[in-house]
């Protein structure tokens, strides 16, 4: 059990969780990397159908279940994990080290999970320990970090509901294929959907990512919304409202990375347009189009990480992240620019980097599947991914009004260091997609170096150059908010707290002062019951008496007691007489 | 933008357009999948209406002032 624990590339990396908070604080960081890094080194070992399962009450949980569909996210789940792991080698914070591995750690678990419940202790886990990612930052993060949670925990009851149905119905705990007709299967896709960021359950994501810390920020583009298309391509393949649903999160995105202003939130904003093409994928369902989906999150978490990377050493150098304060820094930070637009060529699909090789996949699967439709929206959305990340965010930044002002902070090292890092994956891939294509679960060959593809890239991205240089002033900055489906839980906020939180509050405060009121009505007649007669010298404030001296009040008591010793003599007498 | 760089990018656009006319062989029967240079005009149309229409978006509906949930 403990020899197999250990082949687990979760539990390797859930060892540093519990080994990193022992370590002296300067070893933390140098450390941290090296368990990401074994569980690559495991992951790549593991053969297909390799697993193992404990009893659990009366169910078998499937701890650990190889396919070539786990392995392939396993594989990039530990690789982002040694690059984020890199990227947060200066790091001294205890607190966020051990929430990065403890994500990566149960990102990874999810994948590997083969029963539901498995699954569902690992979605749960993610959901915390990035929490804490986002609540490390100072400032607003707390805030933010508790709608992120409350969010997550909302889907993760979708969830808990979906498979506790899906296990009434079908008497077992094993992950398997959801079928339309149930409603618990619209349950757990409710709950995946609140991961994957789909709309109108996206709005999380665009809120919390652009205010978690630099190196959490990282972690955070990689793991919780491709764990959700995974589980999308494991349990809902061939869903086709999966494909109204992508090309709808394809353009949301665009769209309000357009309006966005702070540079982490048009990064976020394009999570949702890039997660859109793989949700869409899995909606097709053919072979083609679910390696496309698996080939696009492989890529994806590459880049897009390259990318927050960048754009948090431009935060952390300058303390800056909104367009309308920055510009002109491609003296000051030439290298991190450079490295920037290498994930900027990638997720834009510029031939010889990896988002072409895997992109092109969905979007020509969608019209082998006969989908013309969707493969024109596809097509659009990319166009609107090559505007904001490899032109507004980088011109905007690096380029446009130079500010003096703005001073510039030597990042360290480590950080360039795994940039460049993913940059190298990154052209690799692009250059030999066979790299990646070998490692795709499903039998399906693609060529993406061929003369229409490279014609139709080059059309694409030159043509959109020349609309964004016409029309590149509407695309400066505005320091302004852009409503999104969070003003549904952030506006009524307000509202509801001062109905059931501020009106409940100030029923006690009125409820203890009516008390506080009464105590000192009572109290002094109690003390001195002579006054419950109108007989205190102190009318109603009550005698006044000296509390350390009873005999003073003695007098004042004798038709009282006698009263009350006749009313008992005389009750006494009418029962022993009854 | 300096003027080769404007000279590379239209050779570049020209150069593509001759590939397509000369190699390329439209096999879908899609109406569009035959307009010469499509996705020349689905790049530049498609980023002036991404352009517009999300700052239409913004400036009518969408957009509020960066303290509109401070009193949250």
């Amino acid at each position: 059990m403990a020899s197999e624990l250990m082949l687990h590339p979760a539990f390797l990396v859930l060892l540093g969780v519990a080994l990193l908070p022992l370590l002296p604080s300067r070893a933390r960081g140098k450390v941290l990397p090296l368990f990401p890094l074994a569980a690559l080194g495991v992951c790549w070992n593991l053969s297909a159908d390799h697993g193992f399962s404990v009893e659990f009450l009366e169910y078998r949980l499937s701890i650990l279940q190889v396919d070539r569909l786990s392995r392939v996210f396993g594989i990039v789940f530990s690789l982002i994990g040694f690059a984020g792991g890199l990227f947060a080698l200066h790091l001294r914070d205890v607190r966020q080290q051990v929430a990065a591995l403890l994500y990566a750690g149960s990102a990874l678990g999810l994948v590997f999970s083969g029963d539901w419940l498995t699954l569902f202790l690992f979605w749960e886990l993610t959901a915390l320990s990035s929490t804490v990612l986002i609540w490390s930052r100072r400032g607003t993060g707390s805030r933010v970090g508790l709608r992120y949670l409350l969010v997550h925990l909302f889907g993760g009851s979708l969830l808990l509901a979906g498979i506790l149905g899906q296990v009434q119905a079908t008497g077992g705990i094993a992950l398997q294929l959801l079928e339309a007709g149930r409603v618990s299967s619209w349950l757990i896709l409710g709950g995946i959907a609140v991961n994957a960021a789909i709309p109108p359950l996206h709005a999380w994501l665009a809120d919390a990512y652009p205010k978690a810390t630099v190196t959490g920020a990282v972690f955070l583009s990689a793991f919780t919304t491709k764990s959700a298309v995974y589980l999308l391509a494991r349990v809902a393949p061939g869903w086709e409202i999966l494909i109204t649903l992508g090309v709808v999160m394809a353009l949301y995105g665009v769209v309000f990375a357009v309006l966005a202003n702070n540079i982490r939130e048009i990064l976020a904003y394009h999570i949702i347009s890039q997660v859109g093409y793989m949700v869409a994928g899995v909606g097709i369902g053919t072979p083609l189009a679910l390696n496309g989906s698996v080939a696009h999150a492989f890529s994806h978490i590459l880049y897009k990480a390259l990318l927050f990377m960048g754009a948090g050493m431009v935060l952390q150098a300058t303390g800056r992240s909104r367009l309308t304060e920055l510009g002109g820094l491609v003296g000051k930070m030439p290298l991190t620019l450079g490295l920037y637009m290498v994930g900027a060529f990638s997720i834009s699909g510029f031939p010889f980097f990896n988002g072409f090789i895997s992109k092109s996949m969905v979007v020509s699967a969608a019209l082998d599947a006969r989908y013309p439709a969707a493969y024109l929206l596809l097509l659009l959305a990319s166009v609107g991914t090559f505007l904001s990340i490899g032109l507004k965010l980088p011109y905007f930044t690096w380029f446009g009004r130079s500010r003096p002002e703005v001073g510039v902070s030597r990042p360290p090292l480590n950080m360039h260091l795994a940039m460049g890092l993913l940059a190298v994956l990154c052209v690799g891939f692009g250059v030999f997609p066979s790299l990646l294509y070998a490692e795709l679960p499903y039998g399906a060959s693609y060529r993406p170096y061929t003369v229409p593809h490279l014609v139709e890239s080059i059309q694409l991205l030159a043509a959109t150059f020349f609309g964004f240089w016409w029309f590149r002033s509407k695309l400066a900055g505005q320091a302004t908010l852009t409503l999104d489906t969070d003003w549904f839980y952030r506006r009524p906020a307000g509202w509801v707290r001062r109905c059931l939180v501020d009106g409940v509050s100030r029923l006690f405060d009125r409820a203890d002062a009516g008390i506080l009121t009464g105590i000192g009505w009572l109290a002094p007649r109690f003390r001195n019951p002579a006054l419950w007669f109108g007989r205190g010298a102190g009318g109603e404030q009550g005698p006044a008496i000296s509390g350390d001296d009873p005999d003073a009040t003695r007098p004042k008591l004798e038709f009282a007691v006698t009263l009350i010793l006749l009313s008992v003599l005389l009750f006494t007498a009418m029962a022993i007489l009854q | 933008m300096k003027r080769w760089h404007w000279i590379s990018l239209a050779a570049v656009m020209i150069g593509s357009l001759i590939l397509e006319r000369a190699a390329v062989h439209h096999t879908s029967d899609y109406w569009w999948s035959h307009i010469p240079g499509l996705y020349g005009w689905l790049g530049f149309l498609g980023c002036i209406g991404i352009i517009v229409g999300s700052k239409l978006l913004g400036r009518k509906w969408l957009q509020r002032g960066e303290h509109y949930y401070d009193g949250e």
